[in-house]
Formats: C-alpha cells, sequence, structure tokens
C-alpha cells in the first residue's frame, strides 16, 4: 500500500466522485423554498418577542378598552395593516396571511431567560405577507407586520423590556443574535432590530410605539430584500397605516 | 437577476471538486454531501453578486471550510429539510487507500486539513493557500509541515502491520 500523499489524495477524489448530488436545479428550488421558510420562522421569531402567547392573550381584548384614540378599538380591521407596493407584491401569493394560519409556541416563550408580562396586552393580530423584486424569479422575501394594543402603559413597558432584554446579545435562536442598530425615530418612541444568521444579515425589526400600540414590521428576505431601505419603507407604510386606523 | 443558467452551468463544472474537497476536509463523505449542498445553496443566494466575481470558486470553497469547522450546527436546517427529502443515495465504499488518508485526516486540525487539501487537491501553491485562508505565508508552510508530519505517523500506525514494513510515507 502506498503512503504517497498524492495517490492517496487521488484515491481520494476517485471516491469523492461516486457521490451524488441533487441536479441544479433541484438545489436551487431547494435553497429558495429553505430561504422562505426561514423567513416565515424569523417573522415568527419576531412575533414571539413582540407578540408573545396569543391564545393566553385574545381572552382580554373584549374586556379591556387600549386608551389610544377617542374610540376605543374593538377589533384590529384589515385596514390597519400595511399595503404591499406594487413593485414588490408576489403574484403568485398576492394576499396576506394571518399569523394564525402558521403554528405558534403553545407555552409562554422564555427569551434568553427572561419571561415577558402577558397581562398587559389587550389585543393583537398579525399579518405575514410574501414579497418579491420584480425581477425575482421566485418569492423570496417576506413582510410580517403585527400590531399589539396594551392597557396601562404596558407598551412603553414591554418596549423598555424587549430594549433592555436584546441589548443584553443573547440569542433568540440558534444562530440568530438580533441586535438595535441606530434608525430614524418613529411614532413616541422606536427601535430597529437587526437579524443576523451566522453573520449573514437577513432582516430588520422595526418596533414603533403608538401611544398604547406596538407595531412591528419585520422584513427578511435574501439580497437586496434584506437591505435596510425596504425596511424602513415598509415601516413606514405600517406605521401610516396604524396611525390612520387609530386617528393618532 | 439571479441567472439560473450560469449558476447551473458554474454548479455543474465546480461541483465534484468542491465534493473532493469537502471530503477532505471533513474526513466524512455525507458529511461532504451536506455541506457542499449547502454551500452551493448559499451561492445561489447570492448569485446575483457572486456570479460577477472573478473566481466564485473559492468563495464557494471557503464557505464549505467555515462550515466544515461548525458543520453540524449550521447544518441543522438542511438536514432537516434532507431528511424529508428522503435518504441520500448510497455509493460504492471508499477504497482502502481513501479509509486510511481520512482515518488520519479526522486526527488533524481543521487547519492542517485545509491546507493539506488545497494543496494536494488544487495545486495551490503556500500563498495563494495563505491568500485564501486569511493568514501568513509563513503559518501555510507551518501547518503544511506539521500536517505532512503528522500523516506520515498516523500513516503508518494505521498501516497494516504486514505492509508496514519498509514503507515509507512519501509526503512531498
Amino acid at each position: 500500500m502506498s503512503h504517497d500523499l498524492n495517490d492517496l489524495y487521488a484515491a481520494l477524489a476517485t471516491d469523492a466522485d461516486a457521490v451524488l448530488l441533487p441536479p441544479a436545479h433541484s438545489l436551487r428550488q431547494g435553497a429558495d423554498r429553505r430561504a422562505r421558510v426561514f423567513t416565515v420562522a424569523v417573522c415568527l421569531l419576531a412575533m414571539v418577542i413582540l407578540g408573545g402567547v396569543s391564545v393566553a392573550v385574545r381572552p382580554y381584548f373584549a374586556k379591556v378598552a387600549p386608551s389610544v384614540g377617542s374610540t376605543p378599538p374593538a377589533e384590529i380591521p384589515d385596514f390597519a395593516f400595511l399595503v404591499v407596493p406594487a413593485d414588490l407584491v408576489d403574484e403568485d401569493d398576492p394576499l396576506p396571511h394571518e399569523d394564525s394560519e402558521f403554528p405558534r409556541p403553545t407555552e409562554t416563550p422564555t427569551v434568553c431567560g427572561s419571561v415577558p408580562d402577558m397581562s398587559l396586552k389587550a389585543l393583537e393580530r398579525a399579518q405575514i405577507t410574501t414579497i418579491k423584486l420584480p425581477q425575482e424569479e421566485v418569492p423570496s422575501g417576506t413582510v410580517a407586520h403585527e400590531i399589539v394594543i396594551f392597557h396601562n402603559d404596558g407598551a412603553a413597558r414591554y418596549l423598555a423590556w424587549m430594549r433592555d432584554l436584546l441589548r443584553s446579545g443573547c440569542p433568540v435562536e440558534e444562530g440568530t443574535v438580533p441586535r438595535i442598530v441606530d434608525g430614524e425615530p418613529r411614532g413616541d418612541d422606536s427601535m430597529l432590530v437587526e437579524i443576523a444568521n451566522n453573520g449573514e444579515v437577513e432582516g430588520y425589526i422595526w418596533i414603533v410605539r403608538l401611544g398604547d400600540v406596538l407595531t412591528s414590521i419585520t422584513v427578511v428576505g435574501p439580497e437586496s430584500l434584506s437591505d435596510r431601505a425596504v425596511a424602513d419603507r415598509f415601516a413606514d407604510l405600517g406605521v401610516a397605516a396604524v396611525r390612520a386606523w387609530l386617528g393618532y | 437577476m439571479r441567472d439560473p443558467h450560469s449558476f447551473d452551468e458554474f454548479y455543474r463544472t465546480t461541483a465534484p471538486r468542491l465534493l473532493r474537497y469537502g471530503y477532505a476536509v471533513t474526513g466524512d463523505r455525507d458529511e461532504a454531501q451536506d455541506l457542499v449542498q449547502e454551500a452551493f445553496a448559499r451561492a445561489w443566494r447570492h448569485w446575483r453578486t457572486l456570479a460577477n466575481h472573478p473566481t466564485p470558486e473559492p468563495w464557494v470553497r471557503l464557505t464549505v471550510s467555515r462550515l466544515a469547522t461548525d458543520r453540524w450546527r449550521r447544518l441543522r436546517g438542511w438536514r432537516l429539510a434532507a431528511t424529508r427529502a428522503g435518504p441520500a443515495p448510497s455509493s460504492a465504499p471508499p477504497s482502502e487507500n481513501t479509509v486510511l488518508l481520512v482515518t488520519a485526516l479526522r486526527v488533524l486540525p481543521p487547519a492542517h486539513r485545509q491546507a493539506l487539501a488545497l494543496h494536494y487537491l488544487f495545486d495551490l501553491s503556500v500563498d495563494e493557500i495563505a491568500e485564501e485562508t486569511g493568514v501568513a505565508s509563513g503559518t501555510v508552510k507551518s501547518w503544511l509541515s506539521r500536517g505532512r508530519a503528522r500523516l506520515a505517523t498516523l500513516l503508518s500506525d494505521l498501516a497494516p502491520s504486514s505492509d508496514s514494513e519498509g514503507q515509507q510515507c512519501h509526503t512531498t
């Protein structure tokens, strides 16, 4: 048996050539599918941070009147949510999906060892919409818009809790570390969170407080869909929609 | 716009070389299969910019190297997807020489494996390896020298006793 390294590596190369890989089109489709699953997962992650357990909270909403606006809302209507601009609409999947279509946690989330106080939330609703650039072949990005109404100054307290939590720098999911980055202030108070997965920026979460309402706009996607400018654009749309609904 | 045709051509022409490299740095064909698929999946995600890169293959190679150092955690998603898609097709068992080499390689530090693979599979010079790995040329020389010496010892120990007598490990 030869121990010449050239021969040994040649043998290894020959054996490696016997390994099968998927055809190129299958690999591309798989990669795109994974990217889409990931973006939805990150959007849901953002909702876990902001929204917690919707099942545990929803019974409150009929009983508790939020203090925003002259007439307390009894529900969050469709028109409170952002509308995806025409140039980013995925024509194959143009309509928003309610977050209830996606699996949600069944227990109160513990994020970095901290448990959010759910008792101050009154009402919440979220929509997730697929987005894509006009020239993209496949839907490859996601925007999630969540609206949460609090009472008893809960929105400000919740935002402060999240800010402290995110500044602690701990990952909220394996490989995913959100961090607060600078952004032009919006609403009464706001926070911009960058989502990176294993060092690659995957998207942004804008969290904006308008009185007792917190709204989050999460934009996740590959390449330019995860650009900061895209996130800012959706944040403006989301905040405008909520303001128009609340008259705030 | 990502051009699928140019990506497919790139994949077809470079995937075999990347598989060899992945096998050499991981010492496991199944892991190499995972790593290379993951690296090309990332390449496709960035293909709009990567397609204009003068040397996209080293980009994928570097991705394989980085994934190899922490492959299980990073490949969780891919593994889950692969599981859903069914098991990978089996291939013929590796040759005795390959088994001997990968058994020895698994003992080496990742940096040594990487340097040796770049040298023996891609015929890269010390300076080229230094540029790809982002270290000084002297460091690469050290990796290659120590890697070869360690392999020589390991291969002698691993070889069947009847064959090992009078054998030398030629590590040039």
